[in-house]
């Protein structure tokens, strides 16, 4: 499937000149900086740095902006593992287990396991990119909503996985989440849970719920304490702790690979992206033996959710790549930057230039190891936070994150929703309702409802249409096999031991 | 005695603030292009393109903000918040846009809030069905919707031109809006992919901003009353006179500048300085080549003209806003 010659003209185009590589730190450092503040994205830090894009040559561009990509794409898991604060619907697994596992004085590990499973998830969306690019975007445009919709509701069954103590209280998080999910302007054009709020009419912004429900919360919760890591022999930044966090990684390879694949896969869905963590997280903990461990601060948790965070946006690129057709945000602005140098996307674009299609890939490949060692530097800083104080911590991050919020949303819907939202999730928590349910509804609470409608509107209401899409009908298969198999599994020494006259 | 130097040089100082408004006075700062709409569309593109070459003529940078959501309604609004002294200028496709804020999502705006300059660039609308369907001509898909009838669907992107058009096409056929399965998008772009990719049977939407997925798409017929050069196909109108039809050709996106109208109402020469620098830009060779590598327009029609193409167009889509009723 690769293109020799391309291949080699990529290879002569990347290595013709140490120049263009002058940007990659750069590039990486404010991919890393950007998510250090919730609710700056990349594609915003993107749209800012694309009034530089005329003055450098396209390779230098490309270069730019791939590594402010892969920065990105690791950056966000670091406020997700020491403040609890997920900057982007893609960091939400990580901070199941990341932030207990800063909590318990393991960041620097975290950080570590965080920072190598990004990197082996990017490597091996790129290497797939690199095998199958012009494949893959021929099977990603034939996905539609009937496939998104079984990913979805995939998702949607991690609800009951992240119930907590109570079973129904669990479920009602997960509808309450659901339901906020369904505010604002459908996709028919009926305004719904307005409540005459013109801004309500895009819907409740997610960042700032997300960071309102998880990190205010939590941060409400920590003010009695000293500092996040309570043991003080703890409270260091050590190096050898998150090499010793990055090795870990390898110790897992069934769920690094798992994570991967799975993030590639989803990662193609337009919209997909926001999702695989979850995916991969719900699927880590249903394939462990002892599932229990997760949300503890089980680093299994953390690889899960990194690696397919990573991996997944490799199916963004094979959409713009191969067929010149954006699918999330940041793709949509690379497009806009090749237009500046006069190349237009289409299908015509991996035939045309399939030497810039390799020479993106291979770049992406090399910034990984980049990022491997620029992320190292990061994080060893960014650790530090652990020594402050949390009585000047919680304010800093609050103001932040209100900041942050406002940057997102430009308006005072952001602080306000930010505001509500840190109430609403501290209430959950003091009445032991699981927030983590509340956000895996608000985020698929959207996006599953618009996959609904579209199938509906589709097929005209006829259930035999779902037999022509193959897809979403091995997609739903896996589904029921997944949430049936550990009961068939626990189920037949139990109907062994009924027949022998013993009900447990 | 230095206290009373001091004062008057603070007097001086801030008398020298209050010079009386003229062409040269502003703009002082730089301009902030409102785009409605995400990051990557036809607007914010064409936005990023002024703001790289008309702060020559402007002697002020540019700056574009997106502010999306509600079909630009979240983004208008904001606009609307904003001082009219003309450091905030929005870029929109303002019809079909605006009116639909207007008539259908009950915006609290009208179109006197807004002073139009210039529709530099009307898109039209255009008929297509992804590569791989049988059709080879409108009629053909308009025969196999009346012979299958609620089997055929189509992609919209709910309240647009396309969206009314398909609607008042089935209507005049005689056909109900059962008559073809309905897929409604979150916006354009997610409706082009699903194009693309076959999700849909046929969609009807804007020529210009659908040339990224031409590779994957046969064209039907155009919405105009006459042919272009870009695709061999018939006006649609041609197409119904064998059934003895045909269909309001509403316009498509038509994309302007827009500023409060209390900007120039209250500040005439400074709006002057602003479409002084706008039409330099335009006769600028180096942007129309900008322009044209990405397939955009720069068209001057003027004030009057603009307005009387976006008045035509709200009076379209009145009357057929019921169609597209959530």
């Amino acid at each position: 499937m690769i293109d020799v010659h391309a291949l080699a003209a990529a290879v002569h185009l990347l290595g013709g000149s140490w120049q263009p590589w002058l940007v990659v730190l750069p590039g990486i450092l404010i991919g890393l900086a950007v998510h250090a503040v919730p609710g700056l994205t990349t594609s915003m830090a993107l749209a800012i740095c694309l009034p530089l894009i005329p003055y450098m040559d396209f390779l230098q561009a490309l270069i730019f902006m791939t590594a402010m990509y892969a920065g990105a794409l690791f950056g966000v898991a670091i406020p997700a593992i020491l403040l609890n604060v997920p900057g982007s619907a893609a960091a939400v697994g990580t901070t199941f287990d990341g932030f207990p596992m800063a909590q318990a004085g393991r960041h620097n590990e975290a950080l570590g396991l965080a920072l190598a499973a990004s990197c082996v998830g990017q490597v091996i969306a790129y290497l797939l990119l690199l095998c199958l690019a012009q494949p893959i975007a021929a099977f990603a445009i034939r996905l539609g909503p009937p496939e998104m919709l079984m990913v979805s509701l995939w998702g949607i069954t991690l609800i009951a996985r992240l119930r907590g103590r109570h079973m129904a209280r669990g479920l009602l998080a997960g509808v309450f989440g659901l339901l906020l999910g369904t505010v604002g302007l459908s996709v028919r054009g009926a305004a719904r849970g307005t409540f005459g709020f013109d801004l309500l009419l895009d819907g409740i912004p997610t960042v700032p719920a997300i960071v309102g429900l998880f990190a205010a919360a939590e941060l409400f919760n920590l003010v009695g304490r000293e500092y996040i890591v309570d043991d003080r022999t703890r409270r260091q930044v050590n190096a050898g702790r998150i090499l010793a966090g990055m090795r870990e990684t390898f110790r897992h390879p069934g769920t690094l690979l798992r994570g991967a694949l799975l993030g590639s896969g989803i990662g193609i869905l337009p919209g997909g992206h926001a999702i695989a963590n979850l995916l991969s997280y719900s699927e880590a903990r249903r394939a462990a033996k002892d599932p229990e461990r997760f949300g503890t601060g089980d680093p299994r948790g953390i690889i899960a959710a990194e690696s397919a965070n990573a991996s997944s946006e490799g199916g963004s690129m094979a959409t713009l790549l191969a067929l010149g057709i954006p699918t999330g945000g940041a793709t949509a602005v690379m497009l806009v930057a090749f237009g500046m140098h006069n190349i237009t996307g289409g299908p015509a674009f991996m035939r045309d230039h399939a030497d810039i299609v390799y020479a993106v890939i291979l770049s992406s490949l090399a910034q990984v190891v980049l990022l491997a060692a620029a992320g190292f530097g990061f994080i060893f800083i960014a650790g530090f936070v652990v020594k402050v104080r949390l009585r000047l911590l919680v304010p800093i991050v609050l103001a932040l994150a209100v900041i942050g919020s406002y940057a997102l949303a430009q308006n005072l819907a952001g602080p306000i929703t930010l505001a509500a939202f840190a109430v609403i999730g501290w209430l959950m928590q003091r009445f032991d309702y699981p927030v983590a349910a509340a956000v895996v509804g608000l985020l698929l609470g959207r996006l599953t409802e618009g996959a609904l409608l579209r199938t509906y509107q589709m097929s005209g209401g006829d259930i035999g249409f779902l037999l022509t899409r193959p897809i979403a009908l091995a997609i739903l298969l896996l589904l029921i096999g997944s949430i049936a198999l550990p009961y068939l599994r626990r189920g037949r020494p139990r109907l062994l031991e009924k027949r022998q006259g013993r009900i447990v | 005695m230095q206290r009373r130097q001091l004062l008057t040089a603070a007097a001086a100082l801030a008398a020298s603030h209050v010079v009386p408004a003229h062409a040269a006075s502003w703009p002082r700062r730089p301009v902030t292009i409102l785009v409605p709409f995400d990051v990557g569309g036809s607007a914010d593109r064409l936005a990023r393109g002024f703001a790289q070459y008309m702060p020559k003529y402007l002697g002020q940078p540019l700056t574009v903000v997106d502010r999306a959501g509600a079909g630009g309604l979240i983004g208008t609004t904001w606009f609307l918040q904003q001082p009219a002294d003309g450091y905030t200028v929005m870029l929109t496709p303002a019809t079909p846009f605006i009116p639909v804020n207007i008539l259908v999502t009950h915006a609290h705006y009208t179109l006197d809030s807004f002073t139009f300059v210039n529709a530099q660039w009307v898109d039209y609308t255009i008929l297509l069905v992804p590569k791989d369907r049988p059709w080879k001509t409108a009629a053909e898909l308009i025969d196999a919707i009346r012979a299958a009838p609620g089997k055929i669907s189509t992609g919209v992107d709910f309240g647009s031109v396309g969206h009314i058009t398909t609607m008042a096409l089935l209507d005049a056929l005689g056909l109900g809006p059962d008559a073809v399965r309905i897929v409604t998008f979150d916006g354009a772009g997610a409706m082009r992919t699903a194009l693309a990719g076959g999700q849909v049977d046929f969609n009807i939407g804007q020529a210009e901003g659908a040339a990224f997925i031409s590779g994957f798409v046969r064209p039907l017929a155009v919405f105009l009353d006459h042919r272009v050069p870009d695709y061999d196909v018939p006006p649609i109108n041609d197409v119904l006179k064998a059934y003895h039809v045909s269909v309001p050709l509403i316009n498509g996106s038509v994309r302007t500048f827009v500023f409060p109208a209390a900007f120039k109402a209250k500040h005439p020469d400074d709006y002057a300085t602003f479409v002084a620098a706008y039409r330099a830009t335009l006769d600028d060779p180096a942007f129309q080549k900008w322009l044209h590598d990405n397939q955009m327009a720069g068209d001057w029609v003027g004030e009057e003209r603009t307005a009387a193409i976006i008045r035509a167009n709200y009076d379209g889509l009145e009357k057929y806003k019921n169609l597209i009723k959530p």
